[in-house]
């Protein structure tokens, strides 16, 4: 029984826009990392969110986190520890304004988001107060 | 006078422990306010739907007040004990994310006060629902013989 319309279908939507988040985050955060764990230049990740029936509706999940296959710059830095024989070292693909329109997109998400949780609370709260 | 002992002994304020003394001293409570006459339940039924349980689907009420003999008490009081186990086992998934929120284990904040908000809701419904009933009683009491 669902006490707060549409609580479970928002709530996954948060959690959705909340792992965008992170994984905005940690490709900022590694924008400048030329070793992975697979030794190679860090790639950038992407999240795909794809809709999952709930017992209320359609809710949100993350479909799955991929890497972005483009190939960052390489630029040319013989004395760097991870550069090749040629002296190229192979930079990640993080561009800083593509991060930080998915962080504000997602971040305005998660709000509008939140003001519907705010706003069905509110609802039922009245709803008590019939019987009051 | 028993009766009266019993629904003032339902307390929602005295934690989870007591949610299945709330149970059964409901169960028992309804169960000696409707005496078996068809009139009374359908009286009772009609007052409390009066009272209007919101939140909760009506539907199931309206059901189970339009029920014909001696069904009718029963599946009020079931429907009743089903929503009081509801809302423990909601305080308790409250409890679960609040106890996770606090050792680190979860990162999900608005889990956590969408589920302690939605405790919270079903705890007020529970004492609106005992209000309604308690004044139901008074209300049949006050009928002349």
């Amino acid at each position: 029984m669902d006490m707060i319309p549409g609580i479970d279908v928002t709530a996954s939507a948060l959690n959705a826009e909340k792992i965008r988040m992170d994984v905005v985050a940690q490709n900022i955060a590694n924008a400048n990392t030329t070793r992975d764990t697979d030794g190679h230049a860090y790639q950038r990740k992407m999240v795909s969110f794809e809709s999952v029936l709930d017992a209320t509706g359609k809710g949100v999940q993350v479909g799955r986190i991929s890497s972005d296959t483009t190939p960052g710059e390489t630029i040319y830095q013989p004395g760097h520890p991870d550069a090749d024989k040629n002296g190229m070292v192979q930079m990640p693909n993080v561009h800083l304004s593509t991060e930080m329109v998915d962080l504000m997109s997602s971040s305005r998400a998660y709000e509008a988001n939140l003001s519907v949780a705010r706003n069905a609370k509110q609802m039922a709260t009245k709803a008590l107060s019939i019987g009051k | 006078m028993s009766l009266l002992g019993s629904i003032s002994s339902i307390n929602p304020l005295g934690g989870l422990n007591k949610t299945s003394d709330m149970a059964s001293a409901l169960q028992e409570g309804v169960g000696a306010m409707i005496p078996g006459g068809l009139g009374k339940t359908q009286e009772l039924a009609g007052l409390t739907q009066a009272g209007a349980l919101d939140g909760v689907s009506t539907g199931a009420l309206a059901g189970a007040g339009s029920v014909q003999g001696s069904d009718s008490s029963s599946a009020f009081v079931n429907f009743l004990d089903n929503a009081v186990q509801e809302v423990n086992g909601k305080m308790n998934a409250a409890d679960v994310q609040e106890a996770k929120m606090m050792t680190g284990d979860s990162s999900n904040l608005h889990q956590t006060v969408i589920s302690m908000q939605e405790a919270n809701i079903a705890l007020s419904l529970m004492v609106n629902v005992r209000n309604k009933l308690v004044e139901s009683y008074q209300e049949l009491m006050r009928m002349q013989v």
